[in-house]
């Protein structure tokens, strides 16, 4: 196992088994995702600010174009970004080395899980050049919006017609993307169990581990329902079944429910592999254990029951029953105990310790700090039901959603990516060029999304491509908003090329590392050389400690790696 | 210290095998997915007042119920033929019981919705056929799926050591029996209710 031999470019990218090796496949495939969902947002935020302009790259936007641009932005995004992103890469990566063995449990399926993604990617794109155009039904795909231009009571066509529109493959899509992560899931939570190191018992394992696999199930339970719709859609397109043709006897709202019952356990499964990612970050640069470590994953767990129980909050202006909308509204306040004790625990982490502010802690704070005081606060005053049907088709929400995802999201994938990129390359990102982005990060996500909270509370509608019919939305300081935040979108766009010539340059180019362990960290990946080999370690690790102990009484250095005797 | 090298990590051998713990999370996720679909069908007919909707052809119940009971005797095979396996017996004459009587139930499912086709339930004709072609396709798809899964044991346990063919039984058996116990579910709400 530990000849690694170099292996070439075809075999690495296409036919290793090795989770690195899928997990940097299925990294590369979700930059091309995020391209194009950037791209589109960049289209949609220039024509939302500047109407009737010839977007440069794209040309005049038509009302279509906006459905398809806002529908394709949310998909790419939430499906493929977040969950691909934070469950299929960060697992991939972390899980084996992190609780020190050579692999996944099933390799192959590891492989084919990463084929699925694949060809649901294939689909995803094929889905923007069917004969009608791409699928402009939103992100959420209500029917009758999602079943297209085979709106009920349409004859039958003909199979080809129905099949080659971008509803059914944007479908099969999701089916394949889920079918992939699920093998991906089934996979992370055999090897956690199964495949430890001597000594590693399940609470010395790192928090993101615990995390991620928490995530996994928390996704198991809630996918059904919604493949199980999904199927039923295309069959309503394909076939013309009607579950969801209220002149059938369907019901509408049937979608919603299925959908919703997936979609918020799933910003759960978004955001506990970030919320783990973080743990590992703050407690290794504040040189202190993590605070309540059984507190956190017991919190996560209790997290993970109630967010089975909350999916109707989406629905409150869906024409649900109002007795309905308050228990919804009661559990999804209560929702928001455990994550406020996650987030004091890290905190409390931070207390007293001794911070180094290096660049993965600098995304570790700012995701922290963005994603409590905006996201989640906004959010407590959404999940109650009598502001949310206010709020609800505003930009508040638009507002509201990217301050919890995109901390989440993005900053904690470049804080994993900052602070693990040297581990599995042997070599550094460069250091000025991170900081340069981190700061437009942060300061033009502001930028873009808060006027959003204050165009929403003016009424600025979140769905509509032209606005300028109701006048209010054109007094100032409307307008101002509007062009602060596509301006801000823009330059938050650009930022991004920054770390992606700092991957690509540091990957070739870059500072070697000096050690293989330059943060000084405990946990055992950092116990193997960098990169490392195929099969992860020369002799296999043997656990003597927790994965937070630093700065303990009687040692002469702050750090006690897990294996050390 | 001892050190353990890329050799005997291998031989760590787990308390519950892999595939088992795999099969189980594959599990959940279908009881989830059936759940769904059974509980939008419980919910689509709960808001009618007629239900079948009349003008439909009358559903065979009794063949159905022979059929179901064919189904669950080949559940009990399955479990004769797992407990022999965790005795270290090497007999496959349960297993071929089992899948005889899967197919036969198998075989007996299409031929009857084949004939309900003819009959003239077709899908588009509202909420009840499509549900009805819908839950029964898709538990027949599991059956076919089983029945390939048990034909691919049948072929493999011979050439493999005796701890791989008990995980591989039982991973495949516990995906049999979430086969059967669908089952009977489906035909109450179905056919009876």
């Amino acid at each position: 196992m530990n000849t690694h031999k170099k292996q070439g470019f075809w075999h690495r990218f296409f036919f290793s088994l090795d989770h690195k090796d899928i997990g940097f496949q299925y990294m590369l495939t979700i930059f091309v995702m995020v391209a194009i969902g950037g791209f589109f947002a960049y289209v949609f935020r220039m024509h939302l600010a500047f109407p009737d302009m010839k977007v440069p790259l794209f040309g005049l936007v038509t009302n279509k174009d906006y459905n398809m641009l806002i529908t394709n932005h949310g998909l790419i995004m939430m499906m493929w970004l977040a969950l691909g992103m934070l469950l299929a890469v960060a697992g991939n990566f972390l899980i084996p080395i992190m609780i020190g063995t050579d692999d996944m449990a099933f390799p192959k399926l590891n492989k084919i899980s990463y084929w699925f993604f694949l060809i649901s990617v294939i689909l995803m794109i094929a889905s923007f050049f069917m004969p009608k155009g791409g699928l402009g039904g939103g992100w959420t795909l209500y029917p009758p919006l999602s079943t297209g231009d085979f709106g009920y009571n349409t004859p039958y066509k003909g199979f080809a017609d129905r099949f080659f529109t971008a509803n059914t493959f944007v479908l099969l899509a999701i089916v394949f993307e889920f079918t992939s992560l699920l093998m991906g899931g089934i996979n992370f939570f055999v090897t956690t169990l199964n495949k430890r190191a001597k000594g590693m018992s399940l609470f010395k394992m790192p928090v993101v581990v615990w995390m991620i696999n928490i995530a996994s199930v928390l996704f198991m339970f809630s996918v059904g329902p919604l493949v199980a719709g999904t199927f039923m859609l295309l069959l309503d397109i394909n076939v013309g079944t009607g579950f969801y043709d209220a002149y059938r006897g369907g019901d509408p709202l049937l979608w919603e429910h299925l959908f919703w019952f997936f979609g918020h356990p799933e910003v759960y499964v978004i955001l506990l592999p970030p919320l783990g990612i973080l743990a590992e970050i703050i407690s290794n640069n504040s040189r202190k254990p993590l605070f309540g470590y059984k507190f956190i994953i017991k919190m996560t767990l209790l997290a993970g029951i109630l967010s089975m129980m909350v999916w109707a909050h989406h629905q409150f202006v869906a024409g649900i029953n109002p007795k309905a909308a308050t228990v919804f509204s009661i559990l999804t306040i209560i929702i928001s105990l455990p994550f406020a004790g996650i987030i004091l625990a890290y905190i409390a982490t931070l207390w007293y310790g001794k911070i180094r502010f290096t660049l993965p802690m600098k995304w570790a704070l700012g995701a922290i700090t963005l994603f409590t005081l905006l996201g989640g606060f906004t959010g407590l005053h959404l999940g109650a039901s009598v502001f949310d049907i206010y709020a609800h088709d505003t930009s508040f929400v638009v507002a509201h959603f990217h301050y919890t995802l995109f901390p989440t999201v993005i900053f904690g994938t470049y804080a994993a990516m900052y602070f693990w990129f040297n581990k599995f390359t042997g070599r550094h990102l460069n250091k000025t060029l991170g900081n340069i982005h981190f700061w437009l990060t942060f300061i033009f996500f502001n930028g873009f999304a808060f006027p959003l909270f204050l165009l929403g509370l003016a009424g600025q509608h979140r769905r509509i491509a032209d606005y300028r019919q109701f006048e209010f939305l054109m007094q100032d300081p409307l307008p101002l908003y509007r062009h602060i935040a596509t301006i801000s979108a823009v330059i938050l766009i650009l930022t991004q090329f920054i770390f992606i010539f700092n991957f690509f340059w540091s990957l070739k180019k870059g500072k070697r590392v000096e050690s293989n362990n330059p943060w000084d960290s405990n946990t055992l990946e950092w116990q193997t050389s960098s990169p490392p080999p195929h099969g992860n370690f020369e002799t296999y690790p043997v656990v003597h400690h927790g994965p937070y102990e630093y700065n303990m009484p009687g040692k002469d250095k702050d750090f006690t790696p897990q294996n050390e005797a | 210290m001892d050190t353990l090298t890329s050799q005997n990590i291998k031989t760590q051998k787990p308390p519950v095998a892999g595939s088992v713990l795999g099969i189980i999370m594959v599990i959940i996720v279908e009881m989830m997915f059936f759940g769904g679909l059974i509980s939008a069908f419980i919910l689509a007919k709960s808001g009618k007042v007629e239900w079948p909707p009349a003008g439909q052809p009358r559903l065979p119940f009794f063949i159905t119920f022979t059929n179901m009971l064919v189904l669950l005797a080949s559940a009990y095979t399955m479990l004769l033929y797992l407990k022999d396996l965790s005795k270290d017996m090497l007999t496959v004459k349960f297993l071929k019981m089992t899948i005889l009587l899967g197919a036969i139930f198998y075989i007996v499912q299409a031929y009857e919705w084949v004939r309900i086709l003819i009959f003239g339930m077709h899908t588009g004709r509202g909420l009840f056929t499509s549900f009805f072609y819908t839950l029964i396709a898709l538990h027949g798809l599991h059956v076919l799926i089983g029945l390939l899964l048990l034909i691919w044991v049948f072929k493999i346990v011979k050439n493999q050591q005796l701890d791989k063919q008990q995980s591989f039984g039982l991973t495949v058996g516990l995906f049999w029996f979430f086969v059967v116990a669908l089952w009977p579910v489906l035909y109450y709400l179905i056919y009876l209710d």
